[in-house]
This record gives C-alpha cells, structure tokens and sequence, in this order.
C-alpha cells in the first residue's frame, strides 16, 4: 500500500520512486495562506517530462500555523515538509530540491514534537490524499467499511460494534452514537432521515470544515453506513454556505460516489437505498441546534423546538432523523474497520476514541490536532501547542466555544474528558480550544463570546433573547469602566436563571463563558469595577497610554497618528501623552517603531 | 410522501403528581393542558394559544419537574406516568417575575396616557374624550364617576394636572381636558348610574366633613352598600368648594344639584356639627358605634401674615375668611381700595370677589414672580382683564393703621435667590426698599391650616396621630390613620391642595374602608401595572413629526366689564363643534389594549419592577399603513401567535420573524408596511396577540381604550353564519370579535370583524324619512309608517296589486322574513315578493330539486376539516366566503388536495396542480366530460349500480359526445387534468365540493346538475363528512326560500314597491329595468340611492339589534340575540308588524316564538321543531335526503355566454365595500 503524508516518520524512506511529488496543502486555511499561487508557481516552474515531478493537493495538514505547507517526496523516498511557503520560495525548492535533491533544512517543519502526542483516526486521510480523488481515498481503505458492512453485516450488528466503540457525539452533547443510532432505529415511522450536522460555527473552530474539505469520502461513508444502521434512504448534509470549499468538494465526492455505486439506489449492487443531498446554511449559529436545523431543512426559520420529542422520534417532516455531527461519521467507517476494542484502546473508560480541537488564540502552534481522549489539558497546549506565543505560562483555556467556559490554568491537568471538562463548567464541545495568556481580559473574553450569543439567538427565548441582552450591557459597562457593585450578583443570577429556562441548547449554555469566568477570575472582574483597572490591559477605557522616555526617540509618528492631539513633545526629544485628552484609540501604539508606548 | 404514525394510542390515563395531588390525565396532553383542564392552579403564559401547537417561548409557565434541573415550560412538556410537577414555588415565581421583567424592560409602550397617569383621581381621560367625540356624553360622564362623582365641579375648577402632562404638548398645547370634561357635565346624562341594586352590608360609617373628599368617599361607601352619615360644622355641604370657591366660577345652583347626586344614593346629612365642639372621635365609635370615620374635616383656617397689627386692626381679614363670609352672610360691601396678598387660586379668588363686591381698586402683593405664582395662568389672566393689579415681588413687613382702621400695608422689594425645596427661586428681601400700600381692605391669602383643635379633647386612645406639617398622619396607600377603623383625607390630611387630591383621598379610603369593613384588613388596593414610554428616557421627535399643528380651544368668557358686575359664571362652555374639535386634539397616547392585554395583567399580578433589568429598548415606528389594523413593534413581545396564527389557522404567512437576538421583530417579509403584503385583514393577528402589538383599528375614529360587554351573536355578511361576539360599549358604539367560549375560537373574516362594528357607526339611519316638498325630512314613526301605507295603497288603487311588490334581500331573520311574507300576500297583496338582487343574479335556483327534492347543501362546512379533497367548481370561498377559504388552506396544510373547475385564477388554487383553467361558461361540459369517463371506465359507484335508478341511461346518453378531446377543447383544459379529476373522483378519497349558487360569472348550462350527479354517480354524496356546499350570497337565503318569499322578479311590471334592504337604483342598469316604479317605501339601515328616491324611508335594525332566527348556506339553523338596541328605536320586525296594523292586516303575533310555530306549522313540522333545532344549533330538520329515491336525468351540453353581473344588491354589502375602501384616512 501507498504510504505518505505527514503520517509516516519523516525523512523515513519508504519506497524508492522514479516520480517526485509535490503536496500543497490546499483547505481553506492553506488557500487562505496564499496555497493557490505557491500551487500556480510550482506549475509553472516544474516541466512534466524533465522533472519528472508531480504536483498533487491535499486538505489541512493541522499544522495551520506554518502555512502555506508543501510537502515533497522525493526519489529518494524521503518526505520533507516545507512551511510558510511563498512563491518566492518555491523558486529555490524546486532548484534546489526537486532538481539537485538538496533539502532546504532552515525552511523545513519540524513536525515530531507536534505528532508525537497525536493520534490520527477522524483526521487519518487530511492532509494525506487529494480530496477530490475517490482514488486516493480507496487506497487508503475508503468504502471498505461500508462494503463490510453491507456484505457481512445485519444493521443490528452494525450499531452493536458502534455502541461498544463508546463513540460519543462529537457535536458537544457527548450522546453516546450507538444510542442514538438504536433509538432511531425502533422507530415505527420506515421513513427515517440521517443528517451529517456541518454547521460549525463556534468562533475560532474549524475542525469540521477541515474534515470536509480535507477527507469528504470519510463523512459520506459515515453517513452511508448509519443510514444502513438507522434504516434511512435519505440523508442531508446540513452544511455552512460560508465554507464553499467544503460545499464544492462536498458535491464533487457526492457525484463521485453516487457514480461509483457507493451512494443512491442499490449500493454494491444491494438492497439498500440512500441519496445524499446537500443543504446550505445561510450562517446562523443557532441552526446547528438539532430542532433548528430540522425546521431550516425543512425551508422555515430556523428556531428550536422543545424536545422531547427528539429528532430520532420525530425529526424532518415528522419523521424519525438522526443527526450526526462531522466528526461522529469520519469515526464510523474506521471504527467499523478496526473494531471496537481499537478504537477503545484510545481514550478513558467513559470517553473513548480521539477528539479533534482546533487550537487557537495565545499558543504557540496553532492548528488542527487530534489527540486521545484522556490526555490532560497541560499537554495539548504546552506539549502540542508548544505554550503560549509569549512564552509565559498560560492563563485559561476557553473550550467549547459560546456554549462552553474558560478552564483556568491551574486546572490545567483535568483530562480531556466528557464528564471532567463538564465538571470545569466548560464543556468539551465540538472542539474549539482558545488559549490565553496573561494579555487576555477575561471579562473581554465573556463580553466577546456572550456577545456572540446574543446575535445568535433565534430570538424566540425571552431569557435568551433580552437575557443575554442585559447581561452583555452589564459587560460592557464593566469594560467600560461604569460598572456596579451589585452587576456581579446580578450577572450571576441572570446568567443561572437564562441556563434555568431556555429552550435549547444555545441559550442554556449562553451564560456559562460569563459564568466559567466569575468562577475563575472574579478578581479580575473585582478589579475592573471597583479599581476600575483593566489587569490584562486590554480594556481601553481602564488603561492610560505611557510613552516610556528611555525609547521614544521624538520621531514624532504618533503626532500625527494621533486625531485627538493628544501627544506632545519636541522633535527628538522624548514625547508624552496627555491622559486626559487621549481618547485611547491606540493608534499611536500601532504606529511607534521604538515599541515606546504603553499600556498601563 | 408515507403519512407520519401517530404514537400508539394508548387508552390508559397517565398518573401523576402536580402540587402533591395524584392526578390522572389524557396521554398526550401537556403539564398546562392538564393544570388548566382540571383548575389545579392558574399558570401565566402569553405565547400560549390552545389553537395552536405548542411553542414555549415566553417562559412564564415555567414549572418545576422532579429530576429535571432546569425549570420546565409547562405549555410544552408533555405528561409522563410518575411526574411530579410543581406549579408554585420561590424559584418559580421568582422566574416568572424575571421573565415579565425582561419582556418589560424592552416593551417601549404606555399603558396608559400621560393625563390619565397624571390626574390624582385616575380619571381615564383618553377614555371620556374618545366617548365625547363620539357625542356618548352620558358614557362618558359615567366614565368620570367611577373615579370622580364630582365632574361638574372638576369641570370647573380642577388645577388639571392632566393637562399640565399632556403629551400634545411636545406638538403644540395640550388638549383642552378639562373643558371638554366640562362639555360632559353639562351634556350629559345627570343622573347617576346605580348599579341595579346596591346590598346592603349593615357597615355604618360617619364621614367627618362634607367638603370634596367627604363626599366622595361618602360616594363610593354608598355604592358599596353601606350606610353612610356625613357630619359637618358649616350650615351647607360643600367644604371649601362651597365656602372657599366663588359662585362665579362654580355656581351654586350646579354644585348643589351634584351634591344631591350623591347624597341620593341615600346618605344621613347633619349639619352644624363641629368635631370638638359638638361631638368627638370617641363618641362616633363609642357611642354612636360607627364601625369606620373618615376623617375630611379640612384645611380651613387661613394663615396668619405673622406682621405686627395684623389681629386688632379692623380691614384685614383672611381671604378664606372673606369668601367664607361671603357665602354664609352675602357680599359685604367693600369700598377703596384693596390689597390682596399671595399668589395662590385662593388669592386671585378673593381679588376677583372683592372687585365684585364693589372695591374700587384691587391689587395682588405677591413676593414673587408671576412665573411662581402657584395660581392657574387662566385664572391670573382673567383677573388681570377684570382689572385686578399684579404688585411682584414684594412682601409685606407691617400694618399701617389709624386709630385701630387699616390705612395701607408696609413692603419690602424682593429679588429671588437661589431655588428652594420646591425648586422656585427664593424670594429675598432687598434691604432699604420699602414701600407703602395705602389700602382700606387687606386680604391675606397665603395659606391654610388644618384645625387640629378639634382633637385636643379627645381621650389619648382616639386622638389620631398628627404628623410633623400639622397634618393628620396616614398611609399614602390606604388613607388609614394611626387608629384602627379611622381613616382621614383631604386637606386635613395633605395639607391644602386640590378638589382632585381631595376627591383622590376619598376614593382611595372608600376603597380602604370597604375592605377594613368587610374583611378587617387596611391595606390599600394593588395598583394596576403601568408601562410607560418616558422611563426609558426622554421621547424622540420623530414620534410627534406627523401630527399636525391644531391651535387649542379658546374657552368663551363673559365680557370682563359686564362679568364683575355680578356673581353670575365666567366661563360659559365650549360649543359642540368647539369641543369635537378639541378632543380630536387627543393623540390617543394610551394603548387601546389596556383592559385586554395580558402582559399588564400578569405584570400586575407578579408585582414586577421594571427598573431591575433596564438596557436598550427597541424603538420602532408604528405601522399604521393599513386601514384596519395597526401593528406596533414597541409593543410585541415576540410570543409569534400571529406568525403561527397567520400561517397554521389563516393559512397565510404575512407575518414572520426578521433578525437575530435582541434586535428580533416580527412582522410583513422584507420590512415592508402590512398594507403592501397578502394580509387579506381577517384580524385573527390581532385576536391572539396578548398584548397591544396588534390592534384593531375601529371603525369609529376613535380607538377608547373602551370596556365593553361581550355578547354572542352571528355575522350577517355571507351565508356561512359564523358566530361571533359583539362587543358593545354603548349603542352605535361597538366591535366584533371570533367567539370565546369553543376552544378552536372560530375565525372571522374583514367583514365580520370590521363591519360588524362599522355598519352601527355614523351612517346609521336613526329617525324614519318622508317626502316632504320633494325633500326627504325626519318625522316620528307613526307619521311614517301612516305615510307609507298611503303610499302603498294608493299605488295598489291606481294601478292594481300585480303592479305592486316587495322587493327584499334575505338578510333578515326567518321571522322578519315570515313577516314580510304576511305583509307582502296578505296585507299588500303584493304580485311578487322576492330580491332583485338574485333575480338579476339568475335566481332563485332549482336545479336539484327534481333530483333531492331541493336545491340545498348537503354537507356542513365542518366536513371540510376531515375531507382528503376540497373541489370548487365556479366558488371563490377566499372572495366570497373568506372562513370557508381559511378552513380549505388549513385542509390543504394536513394535506388535503385541492381541485377547482374555474375560469379565473382564484387564490385557493395555488399550489395546486388540479385546477382546470376553464373556459368561461364550460364547467357543465367538462363535468359531462368526467361523467363519460366514468361510465367508461365502469368506475360506476356499486349501489348505483345495484339499486339502478331510473334515468341513469338517459344521463349515459346525454353524455356520449362529451369525448374527451372535444371537451379539452371546447374548455380549453388539458385532456390529462380532466382525467386526472375523473381518476380522483373513482377512487374513495373523501371529497367535499364547493359550488357557488350566487356566482353569475362561472356558472353554465346544468353544471350544478352534472355536478350532483356525477358525486352521485362516483358514491362521493351519501357517506357521512362528504357532499356538496352551495355557497348563497345573503346570509339567509335559505331561511327565506322556505319561507316563500324568494320568487323571481319582474321588474319591468313594478309600478309601487316596499323596498326591505335592497338597493337597486345604486346601479343603472337596474334602475332603467325599473323604470315604471314610483310608488317607493324603503326599510333599510342607511340612506341608499334607493332610499334616497323613496317617499318613506324606515330605518331598519342591524342583525345584532335584532332577535331570531338564521339558516346559513349549509342550513344551520342558529339563534341571533339582540346584543344592543335598534339605531331607531324599533326592530325590523316590529317596523314590519307596524306596517302590516296600519294597512289594516295586523301580522296576528309579533311573538317571534309564535311566529316559529306558525312557519313550523305551515311546513308541516312538529311546532317545537324549529326551537329544538336553534338550542342545538342542529341542520334544518327538512335537509334534503340524498337517499330518497334517486331519478336521474340528461344533462344538456352547451357553452353558455356568462352574464357578469356582480353588482351587490344587498345595501349593507355596498355600503360596507365602499366604507372600508375608504377607510384608513382622517377619522371622521
């Protein structure tokens, strides 16, 4: 078999080829990273008969933070990768590399550390195969799960192995698959619907857009496979229509399927029947809430419902629906593959398997990471993540997106796990993971992700919809520096009472960034009302700007970056700021080259 | 697509526990559902409406459930074996409150208007001005009394604080209140409303003093039922509005009618008994065992200069004491000059008396300036004009006299500092600046106190404590002072004010002692929720940018020379023109939902604080686009009940939701106004909304708030008969809603809504008309009805009964219509009797009587709701029967197909792919067409086959050329469609079929025979929930068909006709085939182009002043109550027996009872048969029987030539089109 990618061991030989080939990681991050022009200049530069090279694409690699990544495997069986590509670069690659075999050490990705403490299931084919080619995906075993199960088992057996996989849900709730998948098939109602649930839309994740984009084969089979669990005919892929790429690449795997016989009428030439259609979104957060998607499926506003009845009951047109989040179904056909008890090897006794999060914010690598469940929070981010950008410690996690809370850094070593994340107030979520350093204001932080919410609510909730509202105001008068004594009692009641009595999932879990936070960094919020001192320095309205008279050199820049007039001072000689006057706009921190002004 | 199971029925009752009681409930049923049906508690809710699916979104009825963590939505959550709910707890009340309090804080409305808030009493001014400008006086001055028995004298001499808040003044002045309050005392009714009888509660209560607040309280305990003395010191009743007031501006013959008002409703009066002189607290609860006081003894001690020379020199006196003395001994006879001092209505009164009282020369010495004076800027201006003087800024320092006789008062110039407690600027003296006023008379008016004397001899236990300000003490919220039992307002209590605080005072102590005497307690009552536009901060301009600029009412005064002459009124009273003019002023600032809206109820109930949560508010601009409904965002709390409404009962999605969070608002896609979008103004919105986001807007031009009584009554627009209830504030004064009391609430359309109300409005006929001098002019009814039996009669003498008839729109009653069958063969010996209207339309029709034996449906519109197929051959329900259109798109949503053979493209047919796109005039030969098939196919129904009626191979044959090609042809329908129709009707889906008997445009050659016996044929007309509606454009053309009088019309033979709610001459045509008619009397509700030519008008009553009996199309028989009394005094029905006396044939019986027997008699019924069938609402007992023998019969294939001719001749229809197409401009 055809081993490559970033899998194997680097520099590792594999098979000695005549042909060289170049990957360009091309999902949303690489292309976003300027991945198609490095694609364009090494299509220009590389001559097909005297390279003798070819020049391939793949989906997210995971390491989103040395983009554009390129990865070359060449005669000599081994595999470099190259990070922050640029055309300009690709000129000396293919000079040097491709043409005289000399590896270009000081630009290559040092990808051991990161990989080390991964384990790749959800993300097995990203960043490894093209994923527009059906062929790649079956080299890698792609359909072999649905082909076992349609050929050597009954859908009882199917949900039988998934069941005793542990697999949770993905999504955030942590609903155990196998469950869910029996519930929907006890269903009276024959007509039964699968929904691959792609609307991601926590800030800062994008675990499932990669998945997409970078494996779109691993989802449909998932699909097909439950579908033949659950005894459904009809799928949809409820599906953001701000990932085009996604949706693009979606199509194209569907019509490759439908084609291939894998999907549509008598798969494998079988009994069994599933059409796969796809539905955009049009971006409002609260539709991956499993009702609210149903209703925007079904071409109404998108507003949650009560449940029970849950959509396995009576989901899509009053019929039994199963909805499975991006990552649940990129599980299944491995799963299927391996067994049960592989995929139980990973993990803790309650949460099996892997977790993909994307790692963002303060950290130091930043990117799509998949690690086994049971693997303590201090580790994704200083082993994987390699800490914080600044280098000092971490502050607080923020995981689970809008719905979930910010892990503060002395609970660093709480495993990454259903239950004990929960315990933390955060939840795990569908794997948005935001780290912070001491530069971060928490009360920022809960003002940025209720605000969020607040412009998500579908508006039906009146705690929810003027709840939020109110308690954002609370926010940002904090921030703003004319907080209350009494704001943080009411914040905290508000905030229990919106959990208390919300219909769905959005507004239960809207307050818990503020509260996570209470709990965590009350000082902080202390501060901001009753000091009214910002301590990260970020709220602008509670910090003064200082222009340190050891570096300002009197360039005189931030004169005339300055629109209130507000700084002074003789040329060459050190300037300063009148506090009074400043309207803290920042601009004159933006514009120094001496570093010379601060916040304090 | 595979129909969606239903959960297992399960027949075993669900077991569980709501607030510690074991409770069995129906499977299925909600934790609200049950709580309600078995009255277990009352849980709040607003976005809840048993109509529709359950939704739970405004999260009032939360509850708690065992294991559940979070609070529950009660409206949502299904039952389960074992729960255990509870309904009432700290958290949940807690929530509750919170939820209320979040829905308020972004609820940018007023409940009430700023005047009706400002005024003490809390009088409902927008609600009087709206009944004045309507001309219901009397309504409206019983709207005043229920919190003011004294109108006449408020309208006299309120300070109006209404006025002083108005928000007309953000436009341009206020609106002149309190003169058209004064409009209303004086023309309205004088007598009070006593509720039928007052019970009496054997309570007695003594009333210390019989001024303002004694009164009033003396009042509201009467009218509670118990018995009320009043004591007071002074010879009269009245208190400072007798003693201190003068008579030219309240005159005393007024003042004593009011008085007596209240003393009628049968109040003990003593006079000339002082407290501490003639009796004590003591001895009214010891003694005499009272078992409440009130204590309003007053504030009637005028204060003291405090200067030297003030108490030995003769010429000064308080200027209480002189208008006191004044009214007890008669004018004195003044002379010289005289100061005043003060700048209070009590000063300006006694300068204005003295003038009146012969001073030659009268000035003010106030230490302000004019700006501070606390006396009305009226008053101060009207005593300028009469020659009073204003002396500002001085303050006197000494009396200057002359062997004990006043010579003049010694001032001091005065500059004003800084502001004081009462936010005026300090007056302070400017040292060295003294001045004399020489005066003969000085009269100090700065003030009164209350006489606390009168407690210093009672024993320590019934001497009521008295506060610091030398004021009796009492909580604000009940009046009750420190004694049990005692209560006290007025002056005595709050120091001097005003009538209208007083009046305040002892409103709110009735109500306190009613409770103190009937349960013990004393606490005040719960004030009504109030949500108000300014705590959200100060108003944005652009909510008065479109109100025109109307410059206020001058009040008209006596010239001032003659008016200080004598003691006789001032002021003399708007004119009613004036005053129209002026309460058109009103902005209606009020929400018109006030009585109605549940969100101030509960805020009410659950004592919420706005302030806790306030934030942003949305600000929207009210939609008033459209003529009939008003949708104001500030107000909608986004429950979506009209969102569902519209969409799941209506059947129409002009209402939606935009936007995300708090920014959210419901209304018409894209933004635009509601007059742009497909509202087809059923009002159904404006039903479910729980608050006043949505409105009606009445058809009177004023919106109230009005509380009216509800009754049940029956549109009498199309032939469905929907119920409905009226809502009547006053006669000529009302409005129409769906029923209350079924669950599905019944849905009503534009008409019935809107022109239920609108027909009682200001068109009305309200006297009858003669010709007189080629005029119509009023005259009583017995000239009238003597006018018009000459009319007749000579018309019959001249030129022979068969010239003569009776032309009427069976709009009517069954009864009124037996009775013009009475007057019209027997007492007129009319030829025809029959309505114009349907002649011209065709009819009457008897297409299927050779068939059932009549031409009537054979289904209820109720089968509509169970049917798989609604076929509408030349019907247009959503035209001409809205609700039965409303019914069909509900069928349609739970999949119903909808089929239609017409030739236009009707609203029902959307989205349906069954319509046949008919050529005019063609549908009886595509229904040939499906007959042929049928027979072809042998799709034949069985029993037809069986049982093989006669006739069936006549129909075969009659049927043979419609082959399917010539068909498609002729009709221009796809051959595919026809039979796609055919292949529907074969099959045993259950079909209900919509046939318009009314519709002239549709209808060709034995189309509704084809139609019968094609249903007949297919088996479609004899299974129970199937059958054919025969839509009818009169709301009882059914009932007068049985009766007889619907005959066919000729009218070129009418030479003399009586006219019963016709209209023919409205169109020209018809007036030209009329043209020999000239001998015309007409009955009908307003002045129509045929009334107008008439030499007798009588005016008719609406359905909803009327009693009887209606059939609607689907021959329901259904009771009509009289909900309020006929515009002119007598019924249709006794006009018509009237009519019938005079021409020498009385009717035998006016008793509509008889009347039924006798019409039961004629057709051969048991006599009670009739009544039966009104009290169960059940179908006309001789409906025709599709399973009487059957002989089928050919059908004739020809195209007919449409005659379109749709002119509604029935004149309420007309005038109602007219009326709302015009409707949404200025009010009248």
């Amino acid at each position: 078999m055809h081993r490559s990618g970033i899998h194997g061991r680097p520099g590792e030989s594999v098979t000695e080829s005549a042909v060289q080939e170049v990957v360009i990681g091309l999902g949303s991050c690489g292309i976003a990273a300027g991945g198609q022009r490095v694609y364009d200049r090494f299509a220009e530069l590389l001559h097909p008969d005297r390279d003798n090279s070819v020049l391939k694409q793949t989906g997210c690699i995971g390491l989103c933070y040395r983009e554009v990544l390129v990865e070359v495997r060449d005669r000599q069986g081994r595999r470099t990768v190259y990070g922050e590509v640029s055309p300009e670069r690709v000129d000396r690659i293919v000079a040097e590399h491709l043409r005289q075999g000399r590896v270009l050490d000081e630009w290559v990705v040092e990808t051991r550390e990161v990989l080390a403490r991964q384990q790749r299931i959800v993300l097995r084919n990203c960043g490894a195969i093209d994923p527009a080619s059906l062929e790649e995906y079956r080299a890698r075993d792609g359909y072999r799960a649905l082909e076992k199960a349609l050929t050597g088992m009954t859908p009882g057996e199917v949900i039988d192995v998934i069941a005793a996989s542990g697999l949770r849900g993905r999504g955030g709730a942590g609903f155990p698959t196998g469950t869910k998948w029996r519930l929907a098939r006890a269903a009276k109602d024959p007509q039964r619907y699968i929904v691959c649930n792609a609307d991601e839309g926590d800030p800062g994740a994008f675990m499932d857009r990669s998945v997409l984009e970078g494996d779109p084969h691993s989802v449909l089979e998932g699909m097909a496979i439950a579908a033949y669990a659950i005894g459904a005919n009809r799928g949809y892929v409820y599906v953001r229509a701000e990932y085009p790429e996604a949706v693009r690449r979606l199509r194209h795997a569907i019509d490759q399927a439908t084609r291939l016989g894998v999907l549509g009428t008598r798969i494998l030439g079988r009994g069994f029947t599933f059409h796969v259609a796809l539905k955009e979104g049009a971006g409002a957060f609260v539709c991956g809430e499993e009702t609210a998607l149903i209703a925007s499926i079904e071409g109404r506003r998108g507003m949650p419902r009560v449940r029970p009845p849950y959509p396995v009951e009576s989901g899509l047109w009053g019929h039994p629906t199963c909805i499975n989040n991006v990552e649940t179904l990129a599980n299944v056909p491995w799963i299927l593959l391996n067994g049960a008890d592989a995929f139980k090897a990973y993990g803790t006794a309650a949460s099996t398997g892997t977790k993909v999060f994307a790692l963002a914010g303060k950290v130091r690598r930043g990117g799509l990471v998949e690690v086994p469940m049971g693997i303590t929070i201090n580790e994704v981010v200083n082993e994987i993540g390699g800490g914080t950008i600044s280098g000092r410690p971490f502050k607080a996690v923020q995981m689970g997106g809008p719905s979930g809370g910010c892990i503060p850094a002395w609970l660093g070593n709480t495993l990454i796990d259903y239950e004990q994340l929960t315990a933390t107030g955060a939840i795990m979520g569908s794997g948005g993971m935001v780290v912070m350093d001491e530069s971060t204001c928490m009360v920022d932080v809960a003002r940025f992700f209720l605000g969020f919410t607040q412009n998500e609510s579908c508006g039906k909730c009146t705690f929810c919809r003027i709840g939020t509202k109110r308690m954002l105001e609370i926010l940002e008068r904090i921030c703003a520096g004319r907080g209350k004594n009494d704001d943080l009692g009411v914040l905290a009641e508000l905030g229990e009472q919106i959990k208390a009595s919300s219909l769905c999932g959005l507004g239960q879990t809207a307050p818990n960034p503020v509260l996570t936070t209470l709990r965590y960094f009350l000082e902080e919020y202390q501060a901001h009302i009753a000091a009214k001192r910002c301590p990260a320095k970020v709220c602008l309205a509670l910090v003064e700007f200082w222009i340190d008279p050891e570096k300002c050199n009197g360039c005189g820049l931030c004169v005339a970056a300055c629109d209130a007039s507000a700084i002074s001072g003789e040329k060459k000689l050190p300037h300063r700021i009148d506090t009074g006057t400043c309207q803290r706009c920042a601009r004159c921190l933006t514009v120094c080259r001496q570093d010379a002004i601060e916040k304090r | 697509m595979v129909p969606c199971p239903v959960a297992e029925p399960s027949t075993l009752p669900v077991e569980l526990t709501i607030n510690g009681h074991q409770v069995a409930a129906r499977p299925g049923q909600t934790i609200l559902e049950v709580v309600r049906a078995q009255q277990l508690d009352e849980i709040p809710t607003l976005c809840h409406d048993p109509r529709l699916q359950p939704y739970g979104s405004c999260f009032l009825c939360v509850v708690e459930v065992r294991g559940s963590p979070r609070l529950v939505p009660a409206c949502v959550t299904r039952i389960r074996d074992g729960m255990e709910v509870t309904t009432r707890s700290e958290r949940i009340l807690h929530a509750r409150r919170t939820a209320l309090e979040l829905l308020l804080s972004d609820h940018y409305a007023d409940c009430l208007c700023s005047g009706h808030l400002a005024c003490p009493a809390g009088v409902d001014v927008q609600g009087y001005i709206s009944l004045a400008r309507l001309g219901h006086y009397d309504e409206a001055l019983d709207l005043i009394r229920e919190r003011n028995p004294l109108p006449v004298v408020c309208g006299r001499v309120c300070v109006r604080k209404c006025e002083i808040q108005c928000r007309r003044r953000a436009v341009d002045e206020p609106v002149g209140i309190n003169f058209i309050k004064r409009y209303i005392s004086d023309h309205g009714d004088g007598r009070q409303t006593r509720p039928g009888t007052i019970v009496s509660t054997g309570k007695r209560v003594a009333i210390v003093g019989g001024g303002p607040a004694g009164l009033t309280c003396a009042n509201y305990l009467a009218l509670k039922g118990h018995a009320v003395t009043i004591l007071e010191a002074l010879p009269r009743l009245g208190g400072m509005l007798r003693y201190g007031i003068p008579a030219y501006r309240l005159p005393r013959g007024e003042l004593d009618e009011e008085i007596g008002r209240i003393l009628g409703l049968g109040i003990a009066v003593e006079t000339g008994k002082k407290l501490g002189r003639d009796f004590t607290l003591a001895d009214l609860i010891r003694r005499d065992r009272f078992d409440a006081v009130f204590l309003a003894v007053g504030a009637p001690l005028g204060k003291k200069l405090g200067i030297p020379g003030e108490e030995d020199v003769a010429g000064v006196q308080s200027a209480l004491d002189f208008l006191g003395d004044l009214e007890l001994h008669g004018p004195p006879r003044l002379h010289g000059r005289v100061a005043v001092v003060g700048g209070g209505n009590s000063a300006i009164d006694a300068a204005r008396t003295a003038l009146r009282c012969g001073a030659e020369q009268v000035t003010i010495l106030y230490r302000r300036t004019r700006q501070e004076m606390p006396a009305h800027p009226e008053e101060v201006e009207a005593a300028e004009k009469e020659g009073v003087r204003l002396e500002l800024l001085v303050a006197p320092l000494a009396i200057l006299s002359e062997h004990g006789r006043l010579t003049g008062v010694r001032c001091i110039r005065m500059a004003l500092g800084d502001p004081d407690a009462s936010g005026r600027r300090r007056p302070m003296p400017v040292p060295g600046s003294e001045v004399d006023y020489p005066c003969e008379f000085l009269l100090p008016g700065i003030g009164q106190d209350a006489d606390l004397a009168a407690f210093r001899c009672e024993p320590g236990e019934t001497r009521p404590a008295i506060s610091r300000s030398a004021t009796l003490e009492v909580d604000p919220s009940s009046m009750a002072t420190s004694l049990a039992g005692v209560f006290a307002g007025g002056d005595a209590a709050s120091g001097p004010s005003a009538v209208i605080d007083a009046i305040a005072h002892g409103r709110l102590a009735a109500e306190a002692m009613d409770r103190y005497l009937c349960s013990g307690e004393t606490k005040g009552p719960r004030t009504p929720f109030v949500s108000r536009r300014d705590a959200f901060g100060p108003l944005p301009d652009w909510l008065f940018g479109d109100v025109p600029r109307v410059a206020r009412q001058k009040m008209p005064q006596r010239d001032p020379r003659e008016r200080t002459k004598d003691f006789g009124p001032v002021e003399l009273g708007l004119s009613e023109s004036q005053m129209g003019d002026e309460a058109t002023r009103c902005m209606e600032c009020g929400c018109t939902s006030a009585f109605r809206c549940d969100l101030r109820r509960y805020a009410t109930e659950y004592q919420v604080e706005v302030a806790r949560y306030s934030g942003a508010v949305r600000r929207h601009r009210v939609d008033m686009s459209h003529p009939l409904i008003r949708l104001d965002p500030n107000k909608c709390i986004l429950c979506g009940r009209c969102v569902r409404t519209c969409a799941d009962l209506v059947g129409l999605s002009v209402l939606g939701f935009s936007g995300r969070g708090f920014i959210t608002v419901v209304g018409p896609a894209l933004g635009r106004p509601l007059a742009e979008s497909s509202c087809i103004a059923c009002g159904a919105c404006i039903e479910t909304c729980p608050t006043g986001a949505l409105e009606a807007r009445l058809p009177h031009g004023r919106q109230g708030p009005w509380k009216a009584t509800r009754h049940p009554s029956i549109c009498g627009f199309c032939s469905l008969g929907c119920r409905l209830d009226v809502h009547v504030v006053t006669h000529g004064l009302l409005w129409a809603t769906a029923p209350q009391d079924s669950a599905r609430g019944g849905d009503l359309c534009l008409k019935g809504r809107f022109g239920t109300g609108l027909i009682h409005g200001a068109d009305r006929l309200r006297r009858p008309l003669v010709r007189r001098n080629g005029r119509l002019v009023e005259t009583n009814w017995g000239n009238a009805f003597h006018r018009a039996a000459r009319v007749l009669l000579d018309c019959r003498t001249q030129a022979g009964s068969d010239r003569l008839a009776v032309l009427t729109a069976p709009r009517m009653t069954l009864e009124e219509c037996s009775l013009t069958r009475h007057l019209a063969r027997t007492a007129l010996g009319a030829a025809q009797v029959g309505s114009f209207g349907q002649t011209r339309r065709g009819g009457p029709r008897h297409d299927l009587d050779s068939l059932f034996g009549e031409t009537a449906s054979t289904c209820l519109r109720e089968d509509i709701d169970a049917a798989d197929m609604v076929l509408l051959v030349g019907a247009d329900p959503s035209a001409t029967h809205p609700v039965l259109a409303m019914a069909i798109r509900r069928a349609a949503k739970r999949g119903a197909e909808i089929a239609a053979i017409t030739s236009s493209k009707i609203d029902l047919i959307r989205g349906t792919d069954l319509w046949l796109d008919a050529r005019r005039g063609s549908a009886g030969i595509i229904l040939a067409g499906v007959i042929r098939l049928v027979f072809q196919r042998g799709q034949i129904d069985r029993r037809i086959l069986e049982s093989h009626p006669p006739g069936l191979e006549d129909l075969y044959r009659s049927v043979a050329d419609a082959v399917m090609d010539e068909v498609a042809g002729i009709s221009g329908v796809e051959a595919s469609k026809i039979e796609g129709l055919a292949e529907r009707l074969a099959s045993r889906r259950r079909i209900v079929t919509i046939y318009d008997l009314d519709d002239t445009i549709e209808r060709s050659t034995d189309d509704l025979s084809a139609l019968a016996q094609l249903l007949l044929v297919t088996g479609h007309l004899d299974r129970p929930g199937e059958g054919f509606l025969l839509l009818r454009a009169d709301c009882n053309a059914e009932g007068a068909k049985l009766v007889g009088i619907a005959d066919r019309i000729d009218p070129g033979r009418i030479q003399g006709a009586l006219v019963i709610s016709e209209n023919p001459f409205g169109d020209p045509g018809s007036r030209q085939q009329l043209q020999d008619l000239c001998s015309l009397v007409v009955i009908d509700h307003v002045l129509t182009e045929t009334a107008k030519a008439a030499e007798v008008v009588l005016p008719a009553a609406t359905l909803q002043e009327s009693e009887g009996t209606l059939l609607s199309c689907d021959r329901r028989v259904q009771e009509i109550r009289r909900a309020s009394r006929p515009a002119a005094g007598l019924s249709t029905a006794e006009v018509l027996c009237r009519l019938a006396e005079e021409l020498g044939h009385p009717a035998g019986t006016a008793d509509l009872a008889e009347i039924r027997a006798e019409i039961a008699r004629q057709l051969g019924l048991p006599p009670d048969r009739l009544e039966r069938a009104r009290d169960r609402r059940e179908i006309w007992p001789t409906r025709c029987d599709p399973s009487r023998p059957l002989h089928f019969r050919p059908i004739r294939l020809r195209s007919t030539a449409s005659a379109a001719d749709v002119y509604p001749y029935a004149s309420l229809d007309a005038y109602l089109d007219r009326r709302l197409a015009g409707m949404g401009s200025a009010p009248p």
